[in-house]
């Protein structure tokens, strides 16, 4: 298990926890980032840029801590 | 579409929103289905503006209502929720739903967030051509079939699938979509909780909004229901073990991905390798330095140049500095906001005055006609067209796609005021002008952070205070070393204040809000469509002059009532004017600091309006034409100095700001907070400067 912020860029990871409050929480379900969603990390240098389905989005260094994923394997 | 404006018999006009996720092409769709023929207006009860128009089809009348866009149910402003309470309000006749099939996972969870509480939904995809150059094709009579409501593909700007919209939202409004029933999201083992609120009268839709612990309707609902919507809560958590809101999310998620898979082809990409706008997400995204320095220099020339033109500023500065002098002397008179000043007091002095006179008008009725109402009404059209150049850029850099990249670079450095990367917008306009500033923290989705937002701003010392600023270290400062010192200590100091302020009050719970972290979507790029941009940034100036204006022309007049009403009536006196009076009252506050001229009080007091007015103010209580003379009949040392500038720089940036901020909030408490902080820093950093300089050997 490692944070989001740790993957390496090109990995695809599955969310398996959200370690933060409503606040985050609710940000994230906003751009639809939730706990079983799978995403693949585009850059990982600064903030974390994701492709989540069609969309790619761009979430802070902070934020990426808080986030557990594991890795998927293709 | 028939708009020939022929007389017909309409028997019913039918009520349709518009409701889409940023970045749709919503507004484009809006223009052309209307034909730019909306209005706007208020939206009953709330500050909202939304734009309404007209469209008939087959000889049926459409009144379409373009919602605010909104991201999600999970509402986070006073727009998106108004778009929410339309929604679950259910007074219309149909929706059109608008998916943004670039960020289709998140489009298609919120059509169906919104199919489980109404099916008079019409979903319109745009965007396809750009989609299809990616390799993305969506099977439209598939999605219809699965969504089970009328999905047309449609391109505002070719002109494609319009009728056919038209047709199918007159079809779902006259109840003759013949779907195979209404959509039902299967939850589970969340049914039985969901069963046990429709037993109590409420309709699944918002059944299971209120296990998803929608505040808005919690906040709606009987004490009884309410906590019994709780105890269902706990329960589902405790069984569960995640929240229901998680769960839910869960299992609509799985659905759009259901949905994705039937209805989403994914071809090779017709454009191979990295496209120009990937490529320079690489370039800014992957180094910080180097892209932070990319879109601030790209906004620093769009600001450049627009404030170039409406205010002269800052190319006379650097023209003046290069020994063009004459040239900078010419873009100062000739910028935009110049000439409609020049323009006003021509009309004032030329025309009006000689025409009064001419009719024998009393002496005061002149002065007031002349300085006060032209001069207020000239106060706000000056700012016009700075508003319209300003709006046009937000517009472009927000339509581009630029915005979210900005969000994302500027996050690390905002983040020491805990705001988001955006915000170097409105501070960027705020260094040029305050007022444009505080409008352009309408790109803040987050209503809390768009306040703290807007109590820090006028800490920004704008171009107006630059000016007295150059002036008063010209009078006092002779060292060109410790002028340049002081001028970046009080930008520096500017930038802190800001960020002091902007913290402290998210000390206040009602403007403080979690997660202010960045998390964007980061959209493909696009070229702006000049004429949706030409339309919102017109209309928003519009706005202005009627909102803002009715505030800042009032407040000119009371101004000159201040300066020119005495004890004994009308006076062109100063001395003898209630100003006197303020000021020798005012400038009680800097007695530690040895200064007692009541003309700088009333400079002071006069500098709420605008603070252009500071010097010209002073110039008139020491009755002398030459502002230098004036400034320098204060006699201050050089501590004196840089503390009232201090003061000058921090303490309420003008009038108009402060209408702005009015007509934005329609927040009175906000407003008077506003002051309140804005004086009381100044004061204390004033005492401060003052303090630790008359500790140094100067």
């Amino acid at each position: 298990m490692q944070t989001l912020a740790e993957v390496e860029e090109g990995k695809s990871v599955r969310i398996v926890e959200i370690m933060g409050g409503y606040g985050l929480m609710s940000r994230l379900l906003r751009l639809g980032i939730i706990k079983g969603a799978v995403v693949s990390v585009v850059r990982n240098r600064g903030p974390v840029v994701l492709r989540f389905g069609d969309s790619i989005f761009a979430i802070g260094r902070g934020m990426a801590m808080k986030i557990l994923v594991e890795e998927v394997v293709r | 579409m028939s708009n020939k404006g022929e007389l017909k018999l309409v028997e019913k006009e039918y009520v349709v929103g518009l409701i889409a996720l940023p970045n749709a092409g919503k507004t484009t769709l809006f223009n052309f289905l209307t034909g730019s023929r909306g209005y706007v207006a208020n939206w009953p009860g709330k500050t909202v503006e939304v734009y309404t128009g007209f469209v008939e089809s087959d000889g049926k009348k459409v009144k379409l209502i373009d919602l605010p866009g909104i991201q999600s149910l999970h509402t986070l402003s006073k727009e998106e929720e108004l778009t929410k309470e339309f929604i679950l309000g259910k007074k219309y006749d149909a929706l059109v739903l608008l998916v943004n099939i670039e960020s289709l996972y998140r489009s298609l969870y919120f059509v169906l967030q919104v199919l489980e509480v109404t099916n008079k939904v019409v979903v319109a995809v745009s965007k396809l051509d750009t989609a299809a150059s990616r390799g993305i094709k969506i099977d439209v009579a598939k999605l219809e079939e699965l969504l089970r409501v009328p999905v047309v593909a449609i391109s505002s700007l070719k002109n494609i699938g319009i009728k056919e919209l038209m047709d199918k939202i007159i079809t779902v409004a006259e109840n003759k979509h013949k779907g195979k029933g209404k959509y039902k999201l299967n939850y589970e083992i969340l049914e039985e909780y969901i069963s046990k609120l429709m037993a109590m009268g409420e309709e699944r839709g918002i059944a299971v909004r209120l296990i998803e612990g929608d505040s808005y309707l919690l906040d709606r609902i009987n004490q009884d229901k309410r906590i019994k919507v709780e105890e269902l809560r706990k329960e589902i958590k405790k069984r569960l073990g995640m929240t229901p809101e998680e769960y839910i999310a869960r299992v609509r998620y799985e659905e759009v991905e259901r949905i994705v898979k039937q209805s989403v082809t994914h071809t090779e990409r017709l454009t191979k390798g990295k496209t120009f706008g990937e490529k320079f997400d690489d370039f800014i995204l992957s180094n910080w330095v180097l892209g932070t320095l990319t879109l601030l220099s790209l906004t620093i020339a769009g600001l450049f140049v627009i404030f170039a033109i409406n205010t002269g500023f800052p190319l006379n500065w650097i023209l003046d500095n290069v020994g063009l002098s004459n040239w900078a002397t010419f873009i100062e008179n000739y910028n935009l906001g110049g000439l409609i000043s020049l323009g006003f007091s021509l009309l004032g002095n030329d025309l009006v005055k000689p025409l009064m006179l001419m009719l024998n008008a009393p002496a005061w009725s002149i002065d007031l006609v002349i300085n006060g109402i032209i001069a207020g009404i000239s106060a706000v059209l000056s700012f016009v067209p700075l508003v319209y150049m300003i709006n046009v850029f937000m517009a472009i850099v927000d339509d581009s796609g630029l915005m979210a990249r900005t969000s994302v670079i500027f996050s690390k450095i905002s983040r020491i005021a805990g705001v988001s990367g955006k915000t170097i917008f409105p501070i960027g306009i705020s260094i040029g002008c305050n007022v444009p500033g505080v409008l352009a923290t309408r790109i803040l989705e987050d209503d809390k952070e768009r306040y703290r937002v807007m109590l820090a701003l006028p800490f920004i010392i704008c171009q107006a205070r630059l000016i007295v600023m150059i002036f008063m270290l010209s009078a006092f400062i002779i060292s060109p070393l410790l002028q340049t010192s002081s001028m970046l200590f009080f930008y520096l100091l500017s930038f802190v204040m800001f960020a002091i302020a902007a913290r402290l009050i998210s000390t206040i719970k009602t403007y403080r809000s979690e997660g202010e972290e960045l998390a964007v979507e980061l959209p493909p790029y696009h070229s702006p469509s000049w004429k949706v941009v030409n339309w919102i940034s017109w209309d928003r100036s519009k706005s202005f002059i009627t909102k803002a204006g009715t505030v800042i022309f009032p407040a000119s007049i009371v101004l000159w009532l201040i300066t020119h009403i005495g004890m004994h009536g009308y006076t062109t006196i100063p001395a003898q004017s209630l100003g006197y009076v303020l000021g020798s009252w005012v400038i009680k506050v800097f007695k530690p600091m040895g200064i007692n001229d009541w003309q700088l009080g009333l400079a002071l007091l006069s500098g709420v309006m605008a603070k252009e007015v500071v010097i010209e103010s002073l110039a008139i209580a020491f009755s002398t034409d030459n502002p230098i003379v004036a400034v320098r009949a204060l006699h201050l040392t050089i501590p004196q100095t840089l503390s009232i500038l201090t003061f000058i720089m921090l303490y309420v940036p003008c009038i108009a700001t402060l209408a702005v901020i009015y007509s934005e909030t329609k927040n009175l408490k906000f407003v008077l907070l506003n002051l309140f902080t804005e004086i009381s820093l100044a004061l204390v950093a004033s005492y401060v400067v003052y303090a630790a300089l008359s500790l140094l050997p100067l």
